[in-house]
C-alpha cells in the first residue's frame, strides 16, 4: 500500500493546506508534507530495490492495478525529493511572486500536482494513468495562472490547450490499445499483444502514433514546444522549477512504460514501422537539441533563456528513447535525475536574482557577482553542469548519452551532442562571465541597493548544488537505475 | 471491416478531425474551446462504440448472480463518464481564463491579444 499512501497523503495534505488561513502555517505544512512523503518514498525505494511491487485492489477484471517497478520507485523518489527542495526554497520566493491571499491555495496546488505525478508513475492501469495526467495538466495550468496577471492567463490558457490536446491524443491511443487487446493494464496489453500480434499490426501502429503525438505535445518536443517557453518564463519561478524540472518527465516516463512494458522490446524493435517511428522520434529529439539551444542564444530574458534550454533538454530525452537501446534508455533515466536537479536549481537561482534585483534582463546582470556572490556561484555550478563539465552531474549524463550513441548505429548523433553542448556553453557562460567580470559602468548606482539573499532562501539551493556534485561522484544512482532498466526491458 | 460496418468509428475520426482543425485554426477563444469539446465528443463516441458488444446487457448484478458473458465490460463506460467530467472541468477552466483575458484586453481574438501584450501595455 506504500505507493498509494504517498499519493493519498499528498492529496489529503493539499486539502489541509487549502483550508489553512495563515501563510506561514501553509508553508510549514507544505514543507512538512513533502518531508514526510520523501521519507515514505525512500522507504518505497528500498522496498522495491530488488523486485517489482504488484498490487491489485478489487476483483478482476474491475480493479485498480498498481505496478511499481524499481524504475517507478526511483521516479517517485525523484519527484518528491526535488519538490521538497523546491518547496523549501519557495518559502523565501513566493511572497514576491504571488499575492498573499493565494499562497495556501498555491501550496495545495503544488501538492495536488506532485501527487498526480506520483500517480502517473505508480499505476499500471492506463485508465488511472490517464486520469492523473489530466489532473496534472490542471494543477500545472493552475500554478501558472496563480499570478493574477493577463500574460499569465494567456500563457496558462496556451499551456492548458496544448496539454489537453496531448491528452486527447493519448486517450485515443489508449482506447485503440483497449479495442485491440481488451485490457487496460500494461501487463495485460503486453500479454495479449505478444500472443496475437500478427494480423493486428495496423491498430498497434495507430495506438503508437497517437500516444507518440500526445506525449510529444504534452512534454513539448521541438515543433510542438510553443506553449512551454512562455509558460516557464511567465509563471512564478517556483512553478517554473516544478514544471520544467518534473512535470514533463512523468509523461516521458509514461511513454517509456508504454513502449517497453505494453508493447515490449521484442515487438517494438523487430517491427519495421515501429522502429521507423522510433527513429523519427530520435531525429525530432536531435532537432530539438539544436533548435532549443539556438533559440536560447537569442533570448535576453534570463528565465526565458533557461526555458528554451529546457526545450533542448526534452530533445535529449526523446533522442535516448528513440535510440531504442538499453544504454540509450539508461542515459534518459539518468538525465531525468540530472535535469530535475539542475534545472530546478537554475530556476530557483533565477527567481532569487529577479527577487533581489527586480530585473529579468541578462543585460542588467553585469557585476551582480560582486553583490550576490553565493547566488551567482550557484548559478555557475548549474550552468557548468548543463554544459557538461566533469565532476558535475551534467557531464555524467552526456557521457552516458555518448555511450548510448556508440552502442547504436547512429554515430552522427555524436556531432549533434557535441554541438548541443557547445551551444549550451554559448548561452550559459556569457551570463556567468558578465555577472563576475562584466563592466558595471552606470549600473553601479543601481547595484548598490542589491543584497544577497537571506540564508534560509539559499540553503535549499545549496543542497541542490551539493546533489549536483554528489550524484556525479557516487555510484548509487547509476547502479539503481541499471536495476530499474533491467526491470522494464 | 469497411466503412459501413465501422461507421461509428469513421464518424468519430471525422469529428476528431473537425474539432482538431477548429481548435488550431480559429482565432476566437470561444470557438477554440468549442473545437476542443467537439474533439472530446469524438473520443467519447469512439470509446463508447469500442466498449459495446451487441447483445450484452449493462453490468447490473441482481441476486448475486454473475455471468460475465452476459454483460459488457463497464470499464469503457466508466472511462467515458470520467472523460466527460474532465472535459466539463477543462471547459470551465478555459472559459474562466478567457473571461479574465477578455476583461483585460477587451477582445477574444488570440492574435490581437498577442499583439497587444507585445505592445508592452502589461
Amino acid at each position: 500500500m506504500l505507493p498509494i499512501t504517498i499519493m493519498l497523503f499528498l492529496l489529503v495534505m493539499a486539502g489541509v493546506i487549502a483550508s489553512v488561513k495563515a501563510n506561514a502555517t501553509a508553508k510549514m505544512l507544505a514543507v512538512g508534507a513533502f518531508a514526510v512523503a520523501f521519507g515514505l518514498s525512500a522507504a518505497l525505494l528500498s522496498q522495491s530495490a530488488n523486485e517489482t511491487i504488484r498490487l491489485v485492489i478489487g476483483a478482476a477484471p474491475w480493479n485498480i492495478y498498481v505496478l511499481v517497478t524499481p524504475l517507478a520507485a526511483f521516479m517517485v523518489c525523484l519527484f518528491v525529493g526535488v519538490s521538497l527542495m523546491v518547496v523549501w526554497a519557495s518559502a523565501n520566493l513566493v511572497d514576491y511572486d504571488i499575492e498573499p491571499a493565494r499562497i495556501p491555495m498555491y501550496y495545495a496546488l503544488v501538492c495536488v500536482l506532485i501527487a498526480s505525478l506520483v500517480g502517473v508513475v505508480i499505476f499500471g492501469s492506463l485508465f488511472n494513468v490517464f486520469i492523473l495526467m489530466e489532473v496534472s495538466s490542471f494543477a500545472a495550468a493552475g500554478i501558472i495562472v496563480i499570478k493574477n496577471r493577463p500574460e499569465n492567463m494567456r500563457a496558462g490558457l496556451k499551456y492548458l490547450t496544448l496539454s489537453i490536446l496531448g491528452s486527447s491524443f493519448i486517450l485515443m491511443g489508449i482506447i485503440t490499445l483497449y479495442a485491440l487487446t481488451g485490457s487496460l493494464s500494461v501487463t495485460g496489453i503486453h500479454q495479449s499483444l505478444s500472443a496475437g500480434y500478427a494480423g493486428n499490426e495496423v491498430a498497434a501502429y495507430n495506438a503508437l502514433m497517437f500516444i507518440t503525438i500526445g506525449v510529444a505535445l504534452k512534454s513539448g518536443l521541438f515543433p510542438m514546444h510553443i506553449a512551454f517557453p512562455d509558460a516557464y518564463s511567465i509563471a512564478p519561478s517556483v512553478s517554473s522549477a516544478l514544471l520544467s524540472g518534473l512535470v514533463q518527465k512523468a509523461y516521458i516516463f509514461f511513454y517509456i512504460m508504454v513502449l517497453h512494458k505494453a508493447f515490449g522490446a521484442e515487438i517494438l524493435l523487430n517491427d519495421r514501422v515501429m522502429t521507423t517511428t522510433l527513429q523519427l522520434v530520435m531525429i525530432l529529439g536531435a532537432a530539438a537539441m539544436i533548435a532549443g539551444s539556438a533559440m536560447a542564444l537569442l533570448q535576453t530574458d534570463l528565465k526565458r533563456m533557461i526555458a528554451y534550454s529546457s526545450v533542448a533538454q526534452v530533445g535529449y530525452f526523446f533522442l535516448g528513447v528513440g535510440m531504442g537501446t538499453r544504454l540509450g534508455l539508461f542515459a534518459v533515466v539518468f538525465h531525468f535525475l540530472t535535469h530535475a536537479v539542475t534545472k530546478a536549481m537554475l530556476f530557483l537561482v533565477a527567481g532569487s536574482v529577479i527577487r533581489q534585483t527586480g530585473s529579468r534582463e541578462i543585460g542588467d546582470m553585469a557585476g551582480l557577482g560582486t553583490k550576490m556572490r553565493v547566488t551567482m556561484a550557484l548559478f555557475t555550478v548549474g550552468a557548468l553542469s548543463m554544459v557538461g563539465i566533469p565532476l558535475l552531474i551534467g557531464f555524467n549524463s552526456k557521457w552516458f548519452f555518448a555511450m548510448g550513441i556508440f552502442d547504436s548505429s547512429h554515430i552522427w548523433l555524436l556531432a549533434v551532442l557535441a554541438l548541443s553542448s557547445l551551444l549550451n556553453g554559448c548561452y550559459y557562460l556569457p551570463v556567468v562571465v558578465r555577472a563576475f567580470f562584466g563592466d558595471t559602468g552606470g549600473e553601479a548606482v543601481r547595484l548598490r541597493s542589491v543584497r544577497e539573499c537571506a540564508v534560509r532562501g539559499l540553503a535549499p539551493i545549496v543542497c541542490l548544488a551539493l546533489l549536483v556534485v554528489a550524484f556525479a561522484v557516487i555510484s548509487g544512482p547509476v547502479s539503481y537505475i541499471s536495476i530499474g532498466i533491467d526491470s522494464i526491458w | 471491416m469497411g466503412l459501413i460496418t465501422n461507421f461509428y468509428e469513421a464518424t468519430a475520426m471525422i469529428l476528431f478531425g473537425i474539432g482538431f482543425v477548429t481548435l488550431l485554426l480559429q482565432k476566437n477563444l470561444i470557438k477554440k474551446i468549442i473545437g476542443l469539446n467537439i474533439m472530446d465528443s469524438a473520443i467519447f463516441l469512439y470509446l463508447a462504440t469500442t466498449g459495446y458488444i451487441t447483445g450484452r446487457g449493462a453490468p447490473i448484478i441482481i441476486d448475486g448472480i454473475v455471468y460475465q458473458d452476459a454483460y459488457v465490460n463497464p470499464l469503457p463506460s466508466a472511462l467515458v463518464m470520467t472523460g466527460i467530467v474532465v472535459a466539463v472541468s477543462i471547459t470551465a477552466f478555459a472559459l474562466a481564463l478567457s473571461l479574465k483575458l477578455y476583461e483585460h484586453y477587451g477582445t477574444l481574438d488570440m492574435d490581437k491579444i498577442a499583439l497587444m501584450s507585445r505592445g508592452g501595455d502589461v
